[in-house]
């Protein structure tokens, strides 16, 4: 795959499901830096695969959970406080029973929306630095004499802008966790928190 | 900001923070080498950081899509093109005039319909509809009003009772408002009508000799040549001759034909033809209310024509044998330029221009 297949490839088969993972994982993990790091780890995990293992999975969406799940008993087995329920609970839940199920494709529309929501959302200078670049096609230098700022500045705002981006259109896309399942699951871990 | 506040904390570990870092660093105009290097080193580190990397570098390359709704060159550039409906406008929501210029008004693109009419209720309340009664007309029906678009332009109207019109390209309604019913004239080209619920007050479009009832639901009309094309979009609207207009609202008789959401009809002098579209198709054909045009395996003459509903300069296909060549993908109906420069790179197409037509031949066999 080229870099550009590759990227392509993750938006569409990965990312999409981010959101769902990351619901997912939470009912284990209560700190979001531990969330972060179990995605980090499963996605390394999924790159990290040669040609003939990826030509072997017939589904994305499965392998991801499966291989989230197995990323996030080794770090519970690792750390050596965790409470039993938790891991129990861990080991006999089927990862894609508790998921929702696979996001449906976005038709044209839809996509060009999650795009356009995720620029507007950005802080206003970050917001015109990534409007320049990416609708305009300006380059990083262009961009700097047109806002009258350094080039160095528009570099941060590109390093700000994409991290944002990228947890507006996957991290947290829709916003359509069911609230009663997150409220379950921090039942459940205030309830193991006591024993 | 706003935006701002209501935003959750987002990732914050140094992998991530470092992945930014880079992926702006490379993006310069000229990495350095030096730069090249010490990216490479630092990536082969960690797969953690190789992947978080790649998750973002896909973010970056999946913003390039955005381009689809680019302005056309002859726009100047707006560096705040993406800014959001709610603070207050800087333009107002819709130019009597019917030319409406798509940089003017970005928040027309795209948003959540709810949202962007929230904000154009409240651009109401401040008597922006003052700025239409010039528009004013008499007629038969007591007063009426009239909008038009010129060929290119776009407008979105909001009637006293709360429904949208948006006006395609070169198009023109007359709307009465009455307490027993809420008429409109299609007068030419193409509307969509987003009707507010009201059972005592039916909401009656009127296309030559076809008649479209409602009460509450979203659907488009659009004059053809000998016919009238009626979509659904939400609801279901009832289809007929100009007798409905006597007709009590809840009967249909036999000369009238019931569409519901997913339908399409296309009424002519010998009656009311009925199809049932796949969703995405009628997303497509709609498209045009967030001014794009959106083909999927279309045929080029097909895609030729509806260019030309949006512009002075037309396409003119000189080669018979590219007429059933097929296109897919979004484009701006008015950024000819955009269009043509893609079915040159991508299809090897030779454009040229004759007066004010762009006249498409296939390329040399040499």
């Amino acid at each position: 795959m080229t870099p550009i297949e590759r990227n392509a490839w993750l938006a569409k088969e990965i990312l999409v499901h981010e959101r769902a993972l990351r619901g997912y994982l939470s009912r284990f993990f209560k700190n979001v830096a531990d969330i972060e790091d179990v995605v980090q780890e499963t996605y390394a995990r999924l790159l990290s695969l040669n040609d003939s293992a990826s030509a072997a999975v017939r589904s994305w969406h499965a392998f991801l959970f499966t291989s989230a799940r197995n990323v996030a008993l080794d770090r519970i087995r690792r750390a050596h406080v965790v409470s039993l329920d938790a891991l129990a609970e861990m080991g006999s839940i089927d990862a894609l029973d508790q998921t929702p199920s696979v996001d449906e494709g976005l038709n044209a529309r839809q996509e060009l929306a999650l795009l356009f929501d995720a620029i507007a959302s950005l802080p206003d200078r970050c917001r015109e630095a990534l409007t320049l670049r990416k609708l305009y096609g300006l380059s990083q230098r262009e961009i700097a004499q047109r806002l009258g700022i350094a080039e160095s500045t528009v570099e941060k705002h590109v390093a700000y802008g994409v991290r944002l981006c990228a947890e507006r259109m996957f991290a947290m896309r829709g916003e359509t966790r069911k609230p009663d399942a997150a409220k379950d699951a921090r039942a459940r871990k205030a309830k193991a928190d006591e024993q | 900001m706003r935006a701002l506040e209501k935003r959750k904390p987002m990732n914050n570990n140094e992998t991530e923070i470092e992945a930014g870092e880079w992926l702006a660093r490379l993006d310069r105009d000229n990495p350095s080498p030096t730069d090249l290097a010490a990216f490479d080193r630092w990536k082969n580190a960690d797969p953690r950081r190789a992947a978080a990397y790649a998750r973002l570098a896909a973010t970056w390359q999946a913003l390039d899509r955005i381009q689809a709704i680019r302005p056309s060159a002859r726009e100047p550039i707006n560096n705040d093109y993406f800014k959001r409906a709610g603070q207050p406008p800087r333009q107002v929501p819709f130019h009597p005039s019917g030319r409406h210029s798509i940089a003017d008004s970005p928040q027309h693109l795209l948003q959540p319909r709810s949202a962007h009419r929230r904000w154009l209720f409240s651009s109401l309340a401040a008597g922006i509809l003052v700025a239409i009664t010039g528009y004013w007309i008499a007629d038969k029906f007591g007063s009426a009003q009239s909008f038009r678009t010129s060929i290119g332009g776009f407008q979105q109207i909001v009637l006293e009772d709360k429904s949208t019109v948006d006006l395609n390209t070169d198009s023109e309604i007359r709307v009465a408002l009455t307490p027993q019913m809420r008429k409109v004239e299609l007068v030419r080209g193409e509307a969509s009508f987003e009707v507010a619920h009201d059972v005592s007050r039916p909401f009656i479009v009127s296309a030559g000799n076809t008649v479209v009832r409602a009460v509450g639901t979203k659907f488009d009309v659009r004059r053809l040549e000998s016919s009238v094309e009626i979509i659904v979009d939400e609801g279901r609207v009832v289809v007929g001759a100009p007798d409905i207009l006597e007709a009590p609202q809840t009967s249909v008789s036999p000369t009238m034909v019931r569409l519901s959401a997913g339908q399409t009809a296309l009424s002519s002098g010998s009656g009311v033809k009925l199809t049932t579209l796949p969703q995405d198709s009628v997303a497509r054909k709609l498209a045009w209310q967030n001014q794009m045009l959106v083909f999927d395996g279309d045929s080029l003459a097909d895609v030729v024509a509806q260019f030309n509903r949006y512009n002075e300069r037309q396409l003119v296909i000189a080669d018979p044998s590219l007429t059933t060549l097929h296109i897919g993908g979004y484009f701006r109906p008015t950024n000819l330029d955009a269009f043509t420069s893609v079915l040159q790179s991508n299809f090897g197409i030779r454009v040229h221009t004759e007066g004010n037509r762009l006249v498409l031949a296939a390329a040399t066999a040499n």
